[in-house]
């Protein structure tokens, strides 16, 4: 039963990553070690921090959000990330899919098998 | 100006290569991504106040960061490439064609027939067939042959050889 719902939550985990990625990155530009902070701190995620770099890069090279180094005074070169224009447009779209489905299984939840 | 030991430079180097080649073909740029997580073990060494990065320092920071491993299948590869990979089906074993039962059936019966019917090697040279047990010995290879490749049952199908099927 635990085995069972420990492989469901990872199944659930992955293919949410990005989009807490994306969304996290709605508002304003954001470095990369505060954005993998906020990640790392968001319940039930449990990601690690170094499992959000490969993923920041592959959002990177897919052209859904862009990076820029600036140099820092309190400590190492910062890498700022923000999401572009067609990262914001799936953002979108992942976000209303969500939500559609997210209401279709509460309705189920609600009313057992008729939608 | 932070000093890292000899050792912890050590772990670094090995961290690195270990997570480069983990990162290669998952869709991230493995060069990048170790040039993040550099920034990130900086930002915490700087964190700690750290002055000389032992050993022990790197590895209590690298246990926190974790393995780099991707954790969703990459945005360009379908979804079924995050399932395990099937092994493949055995192949049957290649047939060696019609090549077998032309040279090891069907050329010697016939140069037995055209032997026995026509008498012609035993006219020029020397008679290869003199008695019916000669005739039998040699008949002995094509039918052989044909015994071998012939129809089998079920449990014995993969004695057969490949030009019967």
């Amino acid at each position: 039963m635990d085995d069972f719902f420990d492989n469901w939550t990872t199944q659930v985990r992955k293919g949410l990553l990005e989009l807490c990625i994306l969304n996290a990155l709605s508002g304003e530009e954001r470095y990369g070690y505060d954005l993998v902070k906020t990640l790392i701190n968001v319940p039930g995620l449990g990601v690690t921090e170094g499992t959000i770099y490969p993923l920041l890069s592959r959002l990177r090279v897919a052209g859904l959000i862009s990076a820029r180094l600036e140099e820092s005074s309190a400590g190492p070169a910062r890498k700022y990330y923000a999401l572009t224009k067609d990262g914001r447009k799936l953002m979108h779209t992942m976000n209303t899919y969500m939500d559609e489905l997210n209401a279709s299984v509460t309705k189920l939840k609600q009313k057992g098998s008729t939608l | 100006m932070i000093e890292w030991t000899n050792s912890a430079q050590r772990v670094w180097s090995e961290y690195t290569s270990q997570t480069k080649s983990s990162l290669t073909g998952t869709g991230a740029d493995p060069q990048e991504v170790l040039e993040d997580l550099k920034r990130h073990v900086d930002e915490e060494i700087s964190a700690s106040k750290l002055s000389v990065v032992t050993e022990e320092d790197l590895r209590k920071i690298l246990a926190k960061i974790g393995s780099p491993e991707l954790v969703s299948p990459a945005i360009d590869q379908p979804a079924s490439a995050d399932e395990p990979p099937q092994p493949e089906p055995e192949k049957p074993p290649k047939p060696p064609g019609f090549m077998l039962f032309i040279l090891g059936i069907l050329l010697p019966a016939i140069t037995l027939g055209f032997e026995y019917s026509t008498g012609i090697s035993a006219g020029v040279l020397f008679d290869p067939i003199p008695s019916w047990i000669h005739i039998l010995l040699v008949a002995l290879v094509p039918a052989s042959n044909l015994w071998l490749g012939g129809p089998r049952d079920a449990n014995t199908q993969a004695a057969k050889p490949g030009w019967a099927g």
